[in-house]
C-alpha cells in the first residue's frame, strides 16, 4: 500500500462513525489471504440465498424467516466448530468463505 | 450430499486456520494470517513449482520457548530478487514487524520449529500448516493453481482461457472437468457433457478473474439459444464478452452406446452459432462492444469403436495437432471473433 493509501486509510479509521465496522472489513479483506478474491467472490455467489437470487429475475427481499434460519444453521455450525472464545473474526470468515466454496463447486450449490 | 452445516462441521475441523487459533490462541491467527500474507507475496515473484526443494516459512508466537528470536535479526528479504534465482531450499521467518527474512534453520527441524511456532511447509505441490503438535494439509481448492497461495489471477480473458485449456483441460485436471469422461481411460464423453464442461470453465474464471469481471453462466442472448458465458467486465459497462463452448468426440449413454459423434461440421456449425449470437447482441444493444470467444473442447481419437476400453498412444494423440479449418471463418473476417480455443483433451494412453 502506498504512503498516501496508508495515511488516507488511518484518517478514515480513526472517525467514530466506522469504529464499529473496523473488526468486519478487516476480517472481510483479510480472508482474501486464504482465498484468492475470485474464490471470495465464487463463495459467496454460492451461500444458497444469494444463489437463489441470483438464479430469479424477480426482486424480493433476502434473509426473510426461512433463509434467515439456514443462515443462523451455517453460523450455529461455526460457532460448535471454531468455539466462542477467540473473537477474531478472521477465522470465521475464512472457515465460511472456504466451506461456501466446497459447497458450490461440489455440485451441491449450483454455480 | 453433505449440508452446508456439515461442509463448515468438516472445514473446523480440517482447515488450518481454525488449527492456529486452538493451538496459540491470538497469537497463532494473528501468525498465520501473516504467514499467509508472506506465501502470496512470495509467490507473486516466485513460481512455487521452480524450488527444487521446501519452503518453509514461519512466526515464533512463544518466544520463551523458541530457539529462534521473535524478531530475525536480517534484512527484510526482497522477492523480487528470488524470481531468477535457482531456489533448492528457503527458509523465512515472519518477525513480529510482519517482515519476513530469509534465515538459516541449522539443524532445526519442522517439529522442533513448530513446537513454539506456527510453520508453513512447501514441498512438491503439498502445503502443510504446523502448529504445537498438530498439522494440516492445506485443502487445494483451485485444482491447476500451484499452491492455494498461487492463484494467478489474469488481465485478460485470453490469458485466461489460454491457460485453462493447458493446465485444466488437456489433462482434465480440473475437479468439475473430470466428470465429463465416461470411462477411466478419457475415451469417451458421457452422453450431454456441455452443462460440466461449463461449469468447470466458470469455476476457472470466477476464481482467476472474478474480481474484475462479472462472470455469469448460460445467458439468454435470444429466446432459443443461451449463449454458454457471459463475461462483463465490472467497471466498463458497455464492453461484454460472449463464450460459446463446443465439444467434439463421441458420446456414450450409461450402457456405452455411442449416443453422439461429433466432428468437424460440429466445430464450423458452433462457430456459426457464435457469429449469429455476436450480431443479435449488436442489435438489440447496439452501444455495446462485443467480443466472441469460442471454445472447442476437443476429445477426438482416432480408430475409436463402441465398447472400446483403451487406446494406443498414436490413436489417442492424432487429433492433439491437428487444427479445424473454417468455413466461413468468422475470426478472419471479422475483429469481434477471437481465433477459436480448441483444447485438446488427451486420454490414458496403453
Amino acid at each position: 500500500m502506498t504512503t498516501a493509501a496508508e495515511e488516507r486509510l488511518a484518517t478514515i479509521r480513526s472517525l467514530s462513525l466506522i469504529q464499529r465496522r473496523i473488526q468486519f472489513l478487516d476480517a472481510a479483506c483479510a480472508s482474501a489471504t486464504a482465498l484468492s478474491i475470485g474464490m471470495v467472490s465464487t463463495a459467496l455467489g454460492s451461500e444458497p440465498e444469494l444463489n437463489r437470487s441470483k438464479l430469479l429475475p424477480n426482486t424480493r427481499l433476502l434473509l426473510e424467516d426461512a433463509a434467515r434460519q439456514q443462515l443462523y444453521a451455517q453460523f450455529d455450525a461455526l460457532r460448535r466448530g471454531i468455539g466462542v472464545e477467540n473473537k477474531d473474526l478472521r477465522v470465521p470468515a475464512v472457515v465460511w468463505l472456504t466451506a461456501l466454496y466446497q459447497y458450490g463447486t461440489s455440485g451441491v450449490g449450483s454455480l | 450430499m453433505k449440508s452446508l452445516p456439515e461442509i463448515i462441521a468438516e472445514v473446523c475441523e480440517d482447515a488450518h486456520v481454525p488449527m492456529a487459533a486452538a493451538v496459540f490462541g491470538q497469537a497463532g491467527i494473528d501468525a498465520i494470517f501473516a504467514i499467509m500474507e508472506t506465501a502470496t507475496e512470495l509467490y507473486r515473484e516466485v513460481d512455487p513449482e521452480r524450488v527444487t526443494g521446501e519452503i518453509i516459512i514461519f512466526c515464533v508466537v512463544v518466544p520463551t520457548e523458541s530457539s529462534f528470536p521473535e524478531q530475525p535479526s536480517g534484512a527484510a528479504q526482497n522477492f523480487g530478487s528470488l524470481a531468477s534465482q535457482v531456489l533448492t531450499d528457503l527458509a523465512l521467518q515472519v518477525g513480529v514487524d510482519g517482515r519476513p527474512s530469509r534465515v538459516d534453520l541449522g539443524s532445526a527441524n519442522l517439529a522442533q520449529l513448530s513446537a513454539a511456532s506456527i510453520v508453513y511447509h512447501y514441498k512438491a505441490g503439498v502445503e502443510v500448516f504446523l502448529a504445537g503438535a498438530q498439522g494440516k494439509r492445506i485443502r487445494q481448492l483451485d485444482s491447476s493453481a500451484r499452491s492455494q497461495f498461487s492463484v494467478p489471477t489474469f488481465a485478460t480473458l485470453r490469458d485466461a482461457l489460454r491457460v485453462y485449456g493447458t493446465e485444466n483441460v488437456r489433462e482434465s485436471t480440473c475437479y468439475i472437468f473430470r466428470h465429463v469422461w465416461s470411462d477411466p481411460n478419457r475415451l469417451f464423453f458421457k452422453a450431454g457433457p456441455e452443462e460440466v464442461m461449463r461449469d468447470s470453465l466458470t469455476q476457472f474464471l470466477r476464481n482467476r478473474m472474478g474480481g474484475e469481471h462479472d462472470i455469469w453462466p448460460e445467458q439468454n442472448v435470444n429466446e432459443k439459444n443461451p449463449v454458454d458465458i457471459r463475461v462483463q467486465p465490472k467497471f466498463t459497462n458497455n464492453r461484454l464478452i460472449l463464450i460459446e463452448i463446443k465439444w467434439v468426440g463421441y458420446s456414450v449413454a450409461a450402457d456405452g452406446h455411442i449416443t453422439a459423434r461429433h466432428e468437424h461440421g460440429r466445430a464450423q456449425k458452433g462457430a456459426n452459432q457464435l457469429a449469429e449470437y455476436i450480431d443479435e447482441q449488436l442489435q438489440s444493444a447496439p452501444s455495446r462492444v462485443i467480443q466472441g470467444c469460442y471454445v472447442i473442447i476437443d476429445g477426438r481419437r482416432n480408430n475409436l469403436r463402441e465398447g472400446a476400453t483403451a487406446i494406443s498412444r498414436a490413436d489417442g494423440l492424432h487429433f492433439e495437432s491437428m487444427e479445424f479449418t473454417f468455413a466461413p471463418a468468422h475470426h478472419q473476417s471479422r475483429k469481434d471473433f477471437d481465433p477459436p480455443y480448441r483444447m485438446f483433451a488427451r486420454p490414458i494412453c496403453v
